[in-house]
């Protein structure tokens, strides 16, 4: 735990010595909470839903790109050989790496609360369905964020890591949207189902199924074996 | 004792390193020297798990051991080429991070330690991104010493150094009687550093061992006169005797010997061969020692 905890701290420090961290985090944070707080506002219903509409859309263009930045900080600054001589199995890098991009990103997540606590201020919101918001956006990170870690690995070049990722997260939310399921009549329901947005909707509206948990636990096995897999691979 | 057992690798068409054998003794430095793209850094990377080997086993104490299994690198130290750090932290947290890493017990011990032994003790808590190159080079030096490991692999670990710092890394480095890989292109700083040589030059090993009975290995000069070159050369290859270099000027033929065996029985040889010669007129014979750069230019052109 000790040497976990060693490397997860090294890996924030890497993050936020970045300049460009902050400046698309406080971005990210701004414009999520002013299109969130100005529906709410227009509306006048007590619930987080437009936070949570919008959330995928940051999230497919930010776990991609902190996954970049985090995948490729040791080979960009010629570190990548120390790393591999140290006594640290692949599962343990790529783990470390990518709860430091979660904790980064679930910052996002916890700069709404002040928009929950305004709820709170002004009427009675149902709690569970805020925490089922939150609950549901933590997912669906960490969803992203492995399928992001994925693509970055499997790249041989950093940026088309990253537009695959993004590419990808654009793709599979597209076919939770009913704009492009109105197209295809009979493979609705299958196109639904493989989008990470219809189960993190189901979260978002307070509900959470076996299929959705199922949905989610696969695709986190596959993204996660097949990651460490390509890595182990380019290695040999 | 490391010990590495018929190790090939291929890039591709390409064939870097050709079943190479050799050993790094316990407690002792051995020099790692050859020529650019000889397939030092390939050898480095296979030991240290980075690469893996096409062919070829490594044993550490008799015992197999595979480098890509992340387990057996806790018994690796490593100092890359470039020394790649963290210049957002400074030599202590760097330290700490490399030792937690490695699971290195008394470790705010052992960073005291080093760092007074390699005197950055004065610049611990600033950042890295700060030191010159000599303290950087100090500061991963010190890493790789960290946990005291059962080899430490040293890759140009001089660079950067001012004479006066080389020296004082160089007696670190004959104190600490870990068993050391170290690689450099100085080989007057090999000479002086290490125990024990290996010599790779594309891809094999032209010869490894004790740097003492290397340096004894000098060679032989000598100018005869009235001799038909063609005939001694023949007569030297029968008694094993190579010829390191020659010339004739006249009637002057100046030869240069080294061999295998010690040269007072080459001279021996030698001079049984001249005696059956009576015309030949041996004008001059002289014994030349040799440095580890003569020896490693001699055997790497």
């Amino acid at each position: 735990m000790k040497r976990f905890w060693a490397f997860y701290q090294k890996e924030m420090r890497f993050l936020f010595r970045q300049p460009l961290t902050f400046i698309f985090l406080i971005l990210a944070i701004i414009l999520n909470n002013w299109l969130a707080f100005s529906v709410i506002l227009v509306n006048r219903q007590s619930t987080l839903q437009p936070l949570w509409q919008n959330l995928p859309f940051f999230f497919m263009f930010l776990a991609p790109l902190v996954s970049l930045v985090l995948i490729n900080e040791e080979k960009q600054n010629n570190r990548e050989e120390l790393i591999r001589s140290l006594p640290l199995s692949t599962p343990f890098i790529l783990a470390n790496k990518l709860i430091a991009a979660f904790s980064l990103l679930f910052i996002l997540l916890l700069a709404s609360t002040p928009l929950a606590g305004m709820l709170f201020w002004l009427d009675h919101p149902d709690k569970g369905i805020l925490l089922g918001g939150y609950l549901g956006g933590s997912i669906l990170l960490l969803a992203y964020l492995l399928a992001s870690f994925f693509f970055n690995i499997s790249s041989r070049y950093n940026l088309s890591g990253f537009f695959l990722g993004f590419l990808f997260l654009l793709g599979d939310d597209l076919l939770g949207q009913n704009f492009f399921l109105l197209h295809f009549p009979q493979l609705g329901s299958w196109f639904r189902y493989l989008s990470f947005r219809t189960h993190y909707q189901h979260l978002g509206d307070g509900f959470l199924s076996l299929s959705d948990v199922i949905f989610f636990l696969t695709w986190f096995i596959i993204f996660w074996l097949s990651t460490i897999i390509v890595q182990k691979r380019k290695r040999q | 004792m490391f010990e590495l057992k018929n190790i090939s690798k291929n890039f591709g068409p390409h064939r870097v390193l050709k079943d190479i054998s050799f050993k790094i003794p316990k407690g002792k430095i051995t020099g790692l020297l050859g020529p650019n793209g000889a397939g030092k850094t390939t050898t480095i990377r296979i030991i240290t798990g980075i690469l893996a080997a096409d062919r070829g086993a490594i044993f550490f104490h008799n015992q197999l051991i595979n480098p890509l299994d992340w387990h057996s690198r806790f018994q690796l130290g490593y100092l890359p080429e470039d020394n790649p750090l963290y210049d957002f932290l400074t030599p202590y947290e760097y330290l700490q991070f490399i030792g937690e890493m490695r699971q290195a017990t008394t470790l705010e011990q052992q960073i005291a330690w080093l760092a007074k032994k390699l005197f950055f003790d004065d610049r611990l808590h600033d950042l890295i991104g700060h030191l010159s190159k000599g303290y950087r080079q100090r500061v991963g030096l010190a890493a790789s010493f960290l946990g005291t490991p059962s080899l430490i692999i040293l890759d140009e670990p001089l660079n950067g150094l001012d004479p006066n710092q080389q020296q004082k890394v160089r007696q670190f480095l004959r104190q600490s009687r870990s068993t050391i890989l170290f690689s450099s292109h100085i080989l007057s700083e090999v000479q002086a550093i290490c125990q024990h040589v290996v010599i790779i030059h594309q891809g094999e090993i032209i010869t490894a061992g004790d740097i003492n009975n290397l340096l004894q290995k000098s060679s032989l000069i000598i100018q005869i006169k009235n001799t038909t070159p063609s005939v001694l050369q023949n007569i030297l290859a029968k008694a094993k005797i190579k010829i390191a270099r020659q010339k004739k000027k006249g009637q002057i033929f100046t030869i240069e010997l080294t061999s295998n065996q010690p040269l007072d029985k080459a001279q021996l040889s030698l001079w049984r061969i001249i005696r059956q010669h009576p015309r030949w007129q041996v004008l001059q014979l002289k014994t030349k020692h040799q440095s580890l750069k003569s020896i490693f230019q001699k055997l790497t052109q």
